[in-house]
């Protein structure tokens, strides 16, 4: 043991002071009574009270005493059990959104504060977050209180998170360090983590229902009505009736009760009819379901309907691709000749579709879908196209489409060595040439280039043309991500014209220019509670209390002394 | 009356007269009165009978049992003559104490308003009525009153205590009984805060064969003291001086011991068929008059 200002050990000369000080009895009041009769025979009857009467003094004498004692350690501040040396500690706290139930991120808060409080003076501590924006929290710090400042702007996020990226994080930030070095990850749920990490576990094991999934979109058959997906679970061993609540921005539309078995999934499907709408794009499903985990009772979503994909179609004449663009009811689709185009046309459209036009280069600053001619051919005669393979199977723009079925006659060569600033994927090739690409710029703009002529290929007879040209329309529009479908907390929203958006929270939010974004935690790892845990509930609810150094400690100590001390001096016991 | 009573309101005296003093065994008296005696007399209650003797007033031969028996019996009545009822009222200081934040000694006047109260009922049944005061020994005594009309001598007499005095009931009451000529009704008021104990002196009068009544009187405070803190508790007949720190505990230990020594007192009277009254001074004298004492079967 130590102390950290042994001066004050000087003030123990107070202490006859004390004792002096109670040497000076207090005069008795005097009483008169009719007699002393009863009083007499009480106190001979139990001759321990004279004694115990005598040693009041001296408790009160020793409650005071006792609590110099405390006040003087506590000034001068002895410290134990600490980590010697340069001693390195890395707190990872989780802040995924089902910290939020019940009291997991308080006491998480508190088992980081305690840590923070019992580190030794040359320990240095860095706080990583996982589920925030910033990971880093902290850097490697020595002082308590930045590090408890630091702690105090944490709250958890709305969505969930991959833990893996961050306890290796702190696993490099700690191999770089001197021992000893702990890595300490205090969170709701047990998890894999290195042999040589302490897991602090906070949370509970509770009973949670949740909306899982709300998409919308236009009914096939109707496209001017919206048909909604809704996907509840229940996270609890008893099957749960809830209700659902759907509202059109503030306006209540429906109200449905379901019945969700234990461990189980309920779906619901229902449609809004366009006169619903009234222009509305923010729709919300509210849970009716009193639970700990609030974030997962309200889901959003973003009407698609509201507004229609442009497209600029560049051709002679092709009924194909016309009628095929047309399919989708959510495009707008104008055609001209390319006599009638100028560039700057472009700007108006969401994509500029170029059926065999011969261009030298993008035009900026639309996104552009190239059949036969593109800027990026290659001088020299077509190459036939043999048995076309896809090595991106699943990529958006092959969603539900078979290129292998089709017969295309030749294909223009491609040169993807000319595309500087541009990322670029092929999605089909054929004898090891391009045949289909996708390329993406660093400011979000994004081409298709399909090397052979619509008219030259029998693909326009297939039923998979119209969903290739679906997909790859939306695709080129962003409308996969900006429709707000998909949307989930703590992801990273990346689109056209925008910087990189950290989704900390759920809610509708605005783009600058852009359309609304829908954000929902439908994340069934974050809403099923039952697998929460707790390390040991009464350490932890002493931790919540723990957050004081020993000095702190022996300070209260004191102060309860001094109120026991009062409380015996007010019942006559000790006075 | 009324003005002669500084105790007693007329419309009490006149409730008053509806009750009696009751005893619990009867006394033979001295004249011809209102009360049962024992001795056998020409009152209509029948005693009993005896065989017939030369000399006896032939109307009282029971001729329905010579009818049958074919022998002589006289019909015995009994005589209904007067009570010497006594009331001795406890003088000591701790009587006239008067607790802290009080202006009168409650214990003492309402001791003496059920003396005055007493008295006058025997007065009133043509009793003969004595009053006495006694500390450490018998210290006045009225002589004895009879008939309605010296219930202001008994007034007279309650308001001219005499002086201050220590408690000694042993003392006081033998005294008593050995002066005592004819038995009769005994009530002592008293606290009976005598350190000495109270048994000596009520066992001289119970074994004079009176009829004991015991009306013992406490104050609230006596029952239930507020003492807190450091005290120096005064005797207010010694002035001895008697240190305590009153806690809870300690308090809760005298009344402990207060309802001990009243459980006590009263089963010490009634092995020795002696009456006993408990009367809290903050209870009303209309109370302790209709209801304790009628309660307690010394009024009826």
């Amino acid at each position: 043991m130590s102390f950290f200002f042994p001066a004050a050990l000087f003030l123990s000369v107070l202490g006859p002071g004390i004792i002096a000080l109670y040497l000076r009895r207090r005069r008795r009041r005097v009483l008169e009574v009719s007699s002393t009769f009863f009083w007499q025979r009480v106190l001979d009857r139990q001759p321990n009270r004279r004694f115990l009467g005598k040693l009041r003094h001296p408790l009160s004498l020793l409650l005071q005493l006792l609590i110099f004692v405390l006040l003087l350690l506590a000034l001068a501040r002895p410290e134990f059990f600490r980590l010697p040396g340069q001693a390195s500690t890395v707190i990872v706290l989780d802040t995924r959104a089902r910290m939020q139930a019940g009291q997991a991120f308080p006491d998480a808060l508190a088992a980081a504060r305690q840590i923070v409080a019992h580190a030794g003076p040359a320990e240095e501590i860095a706080i990583l977050d996982l589920g925030g924006e910033s990971t880093v929290v902290s850097p490697f710090s020595r002082r308590a209180k930045d590090l408890r400042d630091r702690l105090a702007t944490l709250t958890p996020t709305d969505g969930g998170g991959e833990a893996g990226p961050v306890i290796a994080l702190a696993e490099k930030l700690l191999a770089s360090r001197p021992e000893p070095r702990r890595l300490i990850v205090i969170t709701d749920r047990p998890m894999e983590l290195p042999a040589s990490a302490t897991t602090v576990l906070t949370g509970a094991p509770q009973e949670n229902t949740a909306i899982l999934e709300l998409a919308p979109r236009p009914l096939p058959a109707s496209p001017q009505t919206t048909e909604v997906f809704l996907k509840v679970g229940n996270f609890s061993p008893a099957p749960r009736e809830v209700e659902v609540e759907l509202l059109l921005g503030d306006r209540p539309i429906d109200l449905q009760k379901l019945t969700v078995e234990a461990g189980g999934q309920a779906n619901f499907l229902t449609q809004l009819p366009a006169e619903t709408l009234q222009g509305e794009e923010r729709l919300t499903a509210r849970l009716i379901a009193p639970d700990t985990l609030a974030v997962d009772n309200e889901a959003r979503a973003v009407l698609n309907a509201a507004r229609p994909l442009r497209v600029l179609l560049l051709s002679k004449g092709n009924p194909f691709l016309e009628n095929a663009i047309k399919a989708d009811p959510a495009i707008s689709l104008e055609i001209l000749s390319p006599s009638q185009w100028r560039s700057t046309m472009s700007e108006s459209f969401d994509v500029t579709v170029f059926d065999d036009i011969p261009t030298t280069d993008f035009p900026p600053p639309s996104n552009a879908l190239y059949f036969g001619k593109s800027p990026v051919d290659l001088e020299g005669d077509p190459i036939p196209v043999i048995a076309p393979e896809t090595p991106l199977p699943q990529h958006p723009l092959l969603w539900n489409v078979e290129l292998a079925q089709a017969r295309y006659g030749t294909a223009h060569r491609l040169n993807l060595a000319s595309l500087s600033g541009w990322r670029s994927e092929v999605i089909a090739e054929s004898a090891g040439e391009p045949l289909l690409i996708a390329l993406e710029n660093q400011e979000g703009r994004r081409v298709v280039v399909a090397a052979w002529n619509v008219a030259s290929s029998n693909l326009a007879l297939k039923t998979s043309f119209p969903l290739f040209i679906n997909n790859t329309l939306h695709w080129l529009a962003g409308r996969s991500r900006e429709s707000g479908s998909g949307l989930r907390a703590g992801d990273v929203y990346t689109a056209a014209k925008h910087p990189p958006l950290f989704l900390a929270r759920n809610g509708f939010f605005a783009l600058d220019g852009g359309p609304w974004l829908a954000v929902n935690t439908s994340s069934e790892a974050e809403s099923d509670l039952r697998s929460s845990q707790k390390s040991t509930p009464a350490s932890l609810a002493l931790s919540r209390f723990a957050a004081l150094q020993f000095w702190q400690w022996l300070a209260v100590l004191a102060l309860l002394l001094i109120l026991l001390e009062w409380h015996l001096h007010h019942r006559r016991i000790t006075e | 009356m009324a003005e002669e009573a500084p105790f007693l309101g007329d419309q009490f005296l006149a409730r008053l007269e509806r009750l009696r003093l009751h005893v619990r065994k009867a006394q033979a008296g001295h004249l011809r009165a209102e009360r049962r005696s024992r001795r056998i007399g020409s009152s209509l209650e029948f005693a009993d009978y005896r065989n017939y003797a030369s000399g006896d007033d032939p109307r009282r031969i029971d001729w329905s049992i010579f009818g049958r028996l074919d022998r002589l019996m006289t019909k015995l009545y009994e005589e209904e003559e007067d009570l010497e009822v006594t009331i001795l009222v406890d003088a000591s200081g701790s009587m006239r104490w008067r607790a802290s934040g009080e202006d009168a000694a409650t214990k003492w006047r309402l001791a003496r308003q059920v003396a005055a109260a007493l008295a006058y009922l025997g007065l009133h049944s043509l009793d003969r009525v004595g009053l006495g005061y006694f500390d450490s020994t018998l210290q006045g005594e009225s002589g004895l009153f009879r008939g309605r009309r010296a219930f202001s001598s008994v007034v007279q007499f309650l308001q001219n205590p005499p002086a201050l005095g220590t408690t000694d009931l042993a003392e006081s009451l033998s005294r008593f009984a050995r002066k005592s000529r004819r038995r009769g009704l005994a009530i002592v008021l008293s606290d009976c805060l005598d350190p000495a104990g109270y048994e000596r002196g009520l066992s001289a009068i119970t074994n004079r064969h009176f009829a004991l009544h015991l009306i013992h009187l406490l104050h609230p405070q006596e029952c239930a003291p507020a003492a807190e803190g450091d005290l120096l508790l005064r005797d207010c007949e010694t002035a001895t001086e008697l240190p305590v720190t009153g806690s809870p505990d300690l308090r809760a230990a005298y009344e402990r011991e207060v309802q001990q020594f009243c459980e006590g007192l009263k089963t010490w009277c009634a092995r020795r068929e002696a009456g006993y009254s408990f009367l809290k001074t903050d209870v009303s004298f209309e109370d302790a008059i209709w209801k304790v004492l009628r309660q307690d079967r010394l009024l009826q």
